[in-house]
C-alpha cells in the first residue's frame, strides 16, 4: 500500500465570519488501505472535514488532497455518505438503485449494491423508509461504486445492533476484498474500536491526535504512585488525592517501576483525558504527519 | 486498481436521472402541451367552418347589413370573437410560460436539491457540480426547443384562421410576443435566471419567487420598449397615408423649420378654424409618422431575441462560476 | 476452490486480549479439539471479518503469527491451509508433569495463599517464561 489516500496541509475552513472556523490548520496524512475512526465531540469539524476531502466544499484555507489529486479528480472514486443520507425522496428503492447504474457508467456492480439493498422492499419510496432502511440504501450505493475511499459521516447513527454488526461485516468484507481505505466518524468510539486501526482525533477544529491507534495507545501510560514529578514525560491528565497521583502521560523514556505502577490506557480513556485536557499538544505519529513520501510498507 | 474509467463523462446518466425526478411534472406539462396543440388545431378548423358557412350565405359582415341580416351578421360577430377568444388564451399561457419554467427551474429543480441536500446524492456518485447544473439545463432546454416550437408554430398557423373579421396585427405585444422566435428566446431566458437564482438563493420558496418576479419583470420592459430596438421609418406630409400593417411608434407635428412637436397640440381644438389658427401659431406645417412596416418583423424579432440571449448565456456563465467557487 | 473449514471465532472486546492473539488461540484450540486438521483450509479474511466485523489487518496479522508458528502455510491465490496439528495433545495430560503441579499446588496453599494469590504467582511466572516467545 504506498501513498496517501488523504493528505491535508493547515487546512482550515470558515462558513462566515459569525460562525468561526470549523477546522483550522489541520494537518495529516491517512496512508491508503487503513480503516480509520474519525472521532471527537459534536461540533469539532469532523463532518466538515469529510465533506472537504469529498469535494463537496471549497476549503478557505490551506489545501486537501485525495488519492493523489484534488478531490474534484478523484471524485469517480470516493464514496461519501453524509449524516443525512442523502437520497432523493420521490424515488423508489428500485430506481435509486437505477441511479446509481447510471451515474457511475463503466464503474457501478450491481451485484455489490443489490447484496446491502436486497432486503428493503424495492418499490418502496424513499421518504417512506425508516432511518435504518435509508442507511443500508445509502452504503449500498456507495460500495455499489467500488470505491478506493469511503467517506462515512456517523453511518451507524439510525442502526440498531444487529443491523450495525451486519453493516459493519459487509464494510469490513469490502475492505478486505478490494483493499478499500474507510474513514467512519462517530462520537461514540466504542461502536468502531473493533474495526479501525487507525485514529484521527479531531477537537475544536484541530487534529489532537492522529496515526496507527495501537502505535498511540501504547505511546502512552497511566502511571499510579506517589505525588511526584512527572519529568520528562508529557502529562497529558494528572490528578492527586492526598498521597496519590494517577496521571496519563506520554511516555518519553523508560518509566520507573520502582516509583510507579504502570498500566496500558484504553483508546477511551485516552480520548477523554485529552478531551478534558484541551492544552495537551497533538501527537500525530510518523506515518501520520502531512507532506512526505512513504515508501511500501 | 480501477481501469474502468468511463470514456467521457457525458451528461447521458445524469440527464436520464433528472427525467425520472421530475417524471409527473414532465407527463403533465406534455399532457398539457398536447391538449393545446389539439385545442388549437380544432377551434382553427372550426372557424375555418364558420367563416365559409357565413360567407357563402347571403349576408356580409361589411356595410349596413340590413334587417334580415342583422341577427346572423351578430351571431357571426360573436362566433368569431369567441374562437379568437381561445388563440387569446393559447397566447396568454405561452407569454407566461417563461415565468412558469423560471420558477420551476430556480424552485423544485434547483434550490430545493440544495437546500434539502439531495445535491450530494449526485455529487458523490461521480457527477462533477458542473455536470449536475449542466444536467439541470439541458434537460428542460431540449424539451422546451421542442415543446415551444410546435405551439409557436401551430398557434401562427391557428391565429391565420382568426383573420377575419378582425385582421391579426402582427405588432400587438400578445402576437407579437407569440410569433417567430421569441416565444423560445422567452422561454431560455427564464430557464437561464431560474438556474441563477436557484444556485444563489438556494431556498426554494424565494428562489422560485425572485426567479418569477426577475423574468417577468425583464420580459415586461422589454416589450414596452420593443419598438426602440430598430431604427424606425418615417412618413411625412400634410395628411398621412398609414397604412394597414403599420405599427405606429410616434405621430406628431412638424414645423416649417422641420423641427418636431410631439404630441397633436392643435388636435383638441374647439372647431376647425380654431384648429388652423392653432397650427399657424405653431408653425405647423405638416405631420410626421415613425412607424415600423411589416417588413421590421424580423429584425425586431432577432434584436430583442439576441438580447435576451445574451443575458441567458450571462447568466449561465455566472452560474457555473459561482459552482466552481464553492466546491473542490 | 476448497471449501473453507467451518471454524467460527468469537471476539471478545472486553477481554483485554488482543484481537489477533484471540484468533490465535482460538485457532489452535481448534486444532487441539480436532476441528481443525492438516489441509484444511481456514475462513478467508473477507469471511472472518464479515461475521465478526473487526479489522481484516487483525485477521491477517494473526494468520501470519501461525504461519510463524509453523501451524499454517498460506498458499498464494488458494488460501491458508493448516499444516500440522498441535504436536502432542498428550502433553496436556502428560502425568510427570501435572503430578508436580498439583504437588506445588498443596505446599502453596498449606504456605497460607489462597487461590487468587496462587493464580497471580502461576500467571506471572507463566508471563515471565514465555515472555521471550511472544515479543518477537
Amino acid at each position: 500500500m504506498t501513498g496517501a489516500a488523504i493528505e491535508a496541509n493547515g487546512l482550515g475552513m470558515t462558513y462566515g465570519r459569525k460562525s468561526g472556523w470549523a477546522l483550522r490548520d489541520c494537518s495529516f496524512r491517512l496512508p491508503a488501505g487503513r480503516i480509520c475512526a474519525l472521532v471527537g465531540p459534536n461540533g469539532a469539524g469532523k463532518s466538515t472535514l469529510l465533506a472537504l476531502a469529498a469535494g463537496l466544499l471549497r476549503p478557505s484555507e490551506g489545501s486537501v488532497r485525495v488519492l493523489g489529486g484534488t478531490p474534484g479528480e478523484a471524485r469517480p472514486r470516493i464514496a461519501y455518505v453524509s449524516q443525512d443520507k442523502p437520497l432523493y425522496p420521490q424515488l423508489t428503492v428500485a430506481d435509486t438503485l437505477w441511479a446509481g447504474a447510471e451515474l457511475n457508467p463503466g464503474t457501478w456492480d450491481r451485484e455489490a449494491a443489490a447484496r446491502i439493498a436486497g432486503p428493503l422492499p424495492q418499490d418502496a419510496k424513499v421518504k417512506a423508509l425508516s432511518g435504518g432502511q435509508r442507511t443500508r440504501l445509502a452504503l449500498a450505493l456507495a460500495l455499489g461504486k467500488r470505491p478506493e475511499l469511503m467517506l462515512l459521516d456517523e453511518p451507524m447513527a439510525d442502526l440498531d445492533p444487529l443491523a450495525r454488526h451486519e453493516l459493519m461485516g459487509l464494510l469490513m468484507a469490502e475492505a478486505a476484498e478490494q483493499s478499500t481505505t474507510i474513514v467512519m466518524s462517530s462520537h461514540i468510539l466504542t461502536e468502531l474500536e473493533g474495526s479501525c486501526d487507525y485514529l484521527l482525533f479531531v477537537d475544536g477544529g484541530r487534529v489532537r491526535l492522529g496515526g496507527e491507534s495501537d502505535d498511540i495507545v501504547a505511546a502512552h501510560a497511566v502511571l499510579t504512585g506517589q505525588a511526584r514529578d512527572l519529568a520528562p514525560h508529557t502529562v497529558v491528565e494528572s490528578r492527586t488525592t492526598g498521597r496519590q497521583m494517577t496521571a496519563l502521560v506520554r511516555k518519553e523514556g523508560p518509566v520507573d517501576p520502582a516509583a510507579w505502577d504502570v498500566t496500558e490506557p484504553s483508546l477511551e480513556e485516552l480520548l477523554l483525558a485529552h478531551l478534558r485536557s484541551p492544552e495537551a499538544p497533538a501527537l500525530l505519529t510518523p506515518s501520520a504527519h502531512a507532506g512526505q513520501e512513504v515508501a511500501a510498507i | 486498481m480501477s481501469t474502468l474509467t468511463p470514456a467521457r463523462p457525458s451528461l447521458r446518466g445524469p440527464a436520464r436521472v433528472v427525467v425520472r425526478q421530475h417524471r409527473w411534472t414532465l407527463w403533465i406539462a406534455g399532457g398539457l402541451a398536447l391538449a393545446a396543440v389539439i385545442a388549437l388545431v380544432a377551434t382553427a378548423l372550426w372557424s375555418a367552418h364558420v367563416v365559409d358557412t357565413f360567407e357563402s350565405g347571403p349576408c356580409s359582415a361589411e356595410g349596413d347589413p340590413g334587417r334580415s341580416c342583422y341577427q346572423p351578421v351578430r351571431d357571426y360577430l360573436d362566433s368569431m370573437g369567441a374562437l379568437s377568444g381561445v388563440f387569446n388564451l393559447a397566447g396568454l399561457v405561452l407569454r407566461v410560460l417563461p415565468v412558469i419554467v423560471s420558477a420551476f427551474v430556480a424552485g423544485p429543480m434547483i434550490a430545493r436539491e440544495l437546500e434539502s441536500g439531495t445535491f450530494k446524492f449526485s455529487w458523490t456518485q461521480s457527477v462533477s457540480p458542473a455536470r449536475w447544473l449542466a444536467a439541470k439545463l439541458a434537460v428542460p432546454a431540449a424539451l422546451l426547443l421542442a415543446g415551444v416550437s410546435v405551439l409557436t408554430a401551430v398557434l401562427t398557423w391557428a391565429r391565420s384562421y382568426a383573420d377575419t373579421p378582425y385582421p391579426v396585427q402582427w405588432h400587438d405585444a400578445p402576437v407579437f410576443s407569440t410569433s417567430g422566435v421569441l416565444p423560445l428566446a422567452h422561454t431560455f431566458f427564464g430557464m437561464c435566471v431560474g438556474a441563477l437564482a436557484g444556485l444563489l438563493i438556494r431556498r426554494t420558496l424565494p428562489a422560485l419567487a425572485v426567479s418569477a418576479l426577475v423574468t417577468g419583470t425583464a420580459l415586461t420592459v422589454l416589450t414596452y420598449r420593443r419598438q426602440e430596438l430598430w431604427p424606425p421609418r418615417t412618413l411625412t406630409g400634410e395628411t398621412l397615408n398609414a397604412k394597414e400593417g403599420m405599427w405606429w411608434v410616434e405621430t406628431g407635428d412638424l414645423t416649417s423649420g422641420g423641427e418636431r412637436l410631439t404630441g397633436t397640440v392643435c388636435s383638441q381644438s374647439a372647431s376647425e378654424a380654431d384648429r388652423l389658427q392653432c397650427m399657424t401659431d405653431h408653425d405647423i406645417t405638416s405631420h410626421y409618422l415613425d412607424y415600423h412596416p411589416a417588413s421590421h418583423f424580423w429584425p425586431l424579432q432577432l434584436v430583442e431575441t439576441g438580447i435576451l440571449l445574451a443575458l441567458a448565456a450571462a447568466a449561465v456563465a455566472v452560474a457555473f462560476r459561482v459552482l466552481r467557487r464553492r466546491t473542490g | 476452490m476448497a471449501e473453507s473449514a467451518a471454524v467460527e471465532f468469537r471476539i471478545d472486546r472486553r477481554s483485554g486480549v488482543a484481537t489477533y492473539l484471540q484468533i490465535v488461540q482460538q485457532t489452535k484450540q481448534a486444532l487441539r479439539l480436532g476441528v481443525l486438521e492438516p489441509g484444511d483450509r481456514l475462513p478467508t479474511a473477507r469471511e472472518v471479518v464479515e461475521a465478526t466485523a473487526i479489522n481484516p489487518n487483525t485477521v491477517l496479522k494473526a494468520y501470519r503469527e501461525l504461519e510463524r508458528e509453523g501451524l499454517v502455510e498460506a498458499r498464494r491465490g488458494l488460501g491458508t491451509f493448516v499444516r500440522r496439528t498441535l504436536g502432542s495433545a498428550a502433553a496436556t495430560t502428560d502425568p510427570p508433569l501435572r503430578a508436580e503441579l498439583t504437588e506445588w499446588t498443596r505446599r502453596a496453599r498449606a504456605a497460607g495463599l489462597d487461590k487468587d494469590d496462587v493464580s497471580a504467582l502461576f500467571n506471572d511466572v507463566l508471563d515471565s517464561t514465555f515472555k521471550g516467545d511472544q515479543d518477537s
